[in-house]
C-alpha cells in the first residue's frame, strides 16, 4: 500500500514523458469587468464629488466610463482620456440641480469597465479628493467600489 | 433576389468618389448635387435603422425625411467631426421616439431604447434566425444595440462609440460580453463556431 | 481567437453564418418610393439653392484697408509698450483659491454661469464668452492625470 503513492506517481511521470504529451500551459486568460463607484454622502445632498480610481497590481487597463444610477449623475462624469488604456483614472462630476433633485446616501455615480489580463485578482483603491452640497460647501463622504458580474 | 435597374442619377451618385467629409463642404457652398450623394449613400441606412427602432414602414419613412430635413437644416456651415453615421444615429433614434410618441401615445419609463425596439417581425426566416432573434432578445438593449449596429449596420468600434456616445472601451466590453453570452447559449453556439 | 484582442477595429472576428442570421433576424429592408426621394431632394434644392444665392464677395477699398492696417499696427505697438501685469497668486481656475484647480472650481464656475454672474475674468478659452465651455475648460484641468492638482 506504501508503494501506491510512488507507483501513481511513476505512472504520472512517465505519461507526462510521452511524445505528445506536452504540459499544459495556462493560456493567458483576457476578460472585461464593470466596477461600480459608490458615494454615500449620508444625510447631506451630493452635488460634487471628485475622486481617484487605482489599479496598481496586476495587469488591469481602463476600457471605460459611464454615469451613475442616479438621474443627476447619469452622464458620464468628467476625465482625462489619456486615462484609457491606463491603470489609473480621476473622476469629476457635478450637478447645479436644487437639493431636492440631489441623490442623498449611497449612490452610483460612475461604472468603470475595465480590461483585465491573467488570472487577476481585481485589486482596485479609490481614494476621495472633493465632495461639496448644492451651495458649494464641502462635506465627507464615504465611497466604495463594487466589482459587478459581466451580462 | 432581383436587383431592379437604378436611375442613371443613382448610378452616378453611388460612383462618386467624394468622401463625406468632400461632399459636405460642397453642400456647405450651396452644391444640391453633393448633397443628393450624401443622401442616397445614407438613405437605406438610416430608413432601415427606424424601421429595427419602431417596426412600421410608414413611420420609418417619416422619419427618413425628418431626419435629412434636420441634416439640411445644418447647412450652410455643418461642420462634421465624426463619421457620418454616428452623426445621424443619435437624430434618428431621438426621432424615433418622438414618432412612436406621437403615434402611440408612447409613455416613456426612462429606458427609452427599451420602449423603442420594434417587436420581430412577423413571418421571420427560418428556425435558426428566431433562436438567435429569442437569444439576442435576452440581451440588455445596450448590449444587443452594439452587437446590431456592429454586424448587421456594419459600423466600426469608433462609430458605434460615437453614436451611442459612450466611450470606446464601453463598446468592446458590450460586445465582448454579448458575444460571450451567445456562444454560451446552446441556441446560437454553433453559429459562433469558427 | 484571442478575445483580448482588440487593437484591430475589426475585432472581434465571427464567422459569416453569424453575421448572415443576425441580417437575416435583424436586417429587414425597406424600400423607399421614389415620391420619398424626390420631396427630400426637391427640399434640398431649395435650401441649398437658397444658400448659394446669398454668397457674396465683400471688397473693400484700399484705402479703407491701409487705414485699418495701420490702427492695427498702433494698437500692438501700445500693447507691447505696456508693463505687463504681475503674475496673479492663483491660477485663473482656481476659483476657491485653495491652491488646486479641482472639480469643485468648475462646479463654482457653473453655479456662477446659472446666475448670470460671470465677468470676463472667467472667460477660460478666450472667445469672448463665459459659458458652459469655459466650465469644461476648468473640469478638464481638474481631471487632467498629468496636471497640477495643487
Amino acid at each position: 500500500m506504501k508503494a501506491a503513492p510512488a507507483i501513481a506517481v511513476g505512472i504520472a511521470l512517465a505519461l507526462s514523458s510521452l511524445p505528445g504529451q506536452e504540459p499544459a500551459v495556462p493560456q493567458a486568460e483576457v476578460r472585461f469587468s464593470a466596477i461600480d463607484v459608490f458615494v454615500d454622502s449620508e444625510a447631506q445632498p451630493l452635488a460634487a464629488y471628485q475622486l481617484t480610481v487605482t489599479a496598481p497590481h496586476g495587469d488591469v487597463r481602463i476600457v471605460g466610463i459611464e454615469g451613475g444610477e442616479h438621474a443627476a449623475f447619469k452622464e458620464p462624469p468628467y476625465y482625462d482620456p489619456k486615462a484609457m488604456q491606463k491603470e489609473r483614472v480621476i473622476l469629476g462630476a457635478f450637478n447645479t440641480s436644487p437639493a431636492e433633485q440631489l441623490p442623498r446616501g449611497k449612490t452610483r455615480v460612475a461604472t468603470i469597465h475595465v480590461q483585465v489580463s491573467g488570472p487577476t485578482i481585481l485589486n482596485v483603491t479609490t481614494k476621495l479628493e472633493a465632495a461639496a452640497t448644492s451651495e458649494g460647501h464641502s462635506i465627507t463622504a464615504q465611497i466604495s467600489l463594487v466589482e459587478r458580474n459581466a451580462k | 433576389m432581383v436587383r431592379l435597374p437604378d436611375s442613371a442619377n443613382v448610378q452616378e451618385c453611388s460612383r462618386d468618389p467624394r468622401t463625406d467629409q468632400e461632399l459636405i463642404a460642397a453642400a456647405n457652398t450651396g452644391d444640391a448635387a453633393a448633397f443628393e450623394v450624401l443622401y442616397r449613400r445614407h438613405r437605406d441606412w438610416v430608413v432601415n435603422l427606424a424601421f429595427r427602432f419602431i417596426g412600421d414602414r410608414d413611420l420609418a419613412l417619416d422619419v427618413l425625411q425628418d431626419t435629412f430635413l434636420y441634416f439640411l437644416k445644418k447647412f450652410p456651415g455643418f461642420e462634421l467631426t465624426c463619421q457620418l453615421r454616428s452623426f445621424l444615429y443619435p437624430a434618428v433614434r431621438n426621432l424615433c421616439i418622438a414618432a412612436r410618441r406621437k403615434a402611440e401615445r408612447h409613455q416613456s419609463t426612462g429606458n427609452e431604447l427599451e420602449d423603442l425596439e420594434a417587436p420581430p417581425p412577423a413571418g421571420v426566416a427560418p428556425a435558426a434566425h428566431e433562436h438567435l432573434a429569442a437569444a439576442l432578445a435576452g440581451l440588455s438593449a445596450e448590449h444587443r444595440e452594439v452587437l446590431l449596429l456592429r454586424f448587421v449596420d456594419g459600423l466600426s468600434l469608433n462609430e458605434i462609440a460615437d453614436a451611442l456616445e459612450i466611450p470606446l472601451g464601453t463598446v468592446k466590453s458590450r460586445l465582448h460580453n454579448s458575444l460571450a453570452v451567445l456562444r454560451r447559449d446552446e441556441r446560437t453556439k454553433k453559429l459562433l463556431e469558427q | 481567437m484571442n478575445h483580448g484582442d482588440y487593437l484591430d477595429e475589426r475585432q472581434p472576428e465571427v464567422p459569416q453564418q453569424f453575421i448572415d442570421a443576425i441580417t437575416a433576424a435583424h436586417g429587414q429592408r425597406v424600400l423607399v418610393p421614389t415620391e420619398v426621394d424626390a420631396a427630400i431632394l426637391d427640399k434640398a434644392r431649395e435650401h441649398l439653392q437658397s444658400v448659394a444665392g446669398k454668397r457674396r464677395i465683400i471688397r473693400f477699398p484700399r484705402w479703407l484697408a491701409a487705414a485699418a492696417a495701420v490702427v492695427l499696427a498702433a494698437t500692438v505697438a501700445g500693447v507691447w509698450l505696456q508693463k505687463r501685469p504681475a503674475p496673479p497668486a492663483f491660477a485663473r481656475e482656481d476659483l476657491d483659491h485653495n491652491g488646486r484647480v479641482d472639480i469643485l472650481d468648475a462646479f463654482a464656475l457653473a453655479r456662477k454661469v446659472q446666475q448670470g454672474a460671470v465677468s470676463a475674468q472667467f472667460d477660460m478659452n478666450g472667445d469672448g464668452v463665459v459659458n458652459s465651455r469655459d466650465i469644461d475648460v476648468v473640469a478638464a484641468q481638474a481631471v487632467r492625470l498629468d496636471g497640477k492638482q495643487g
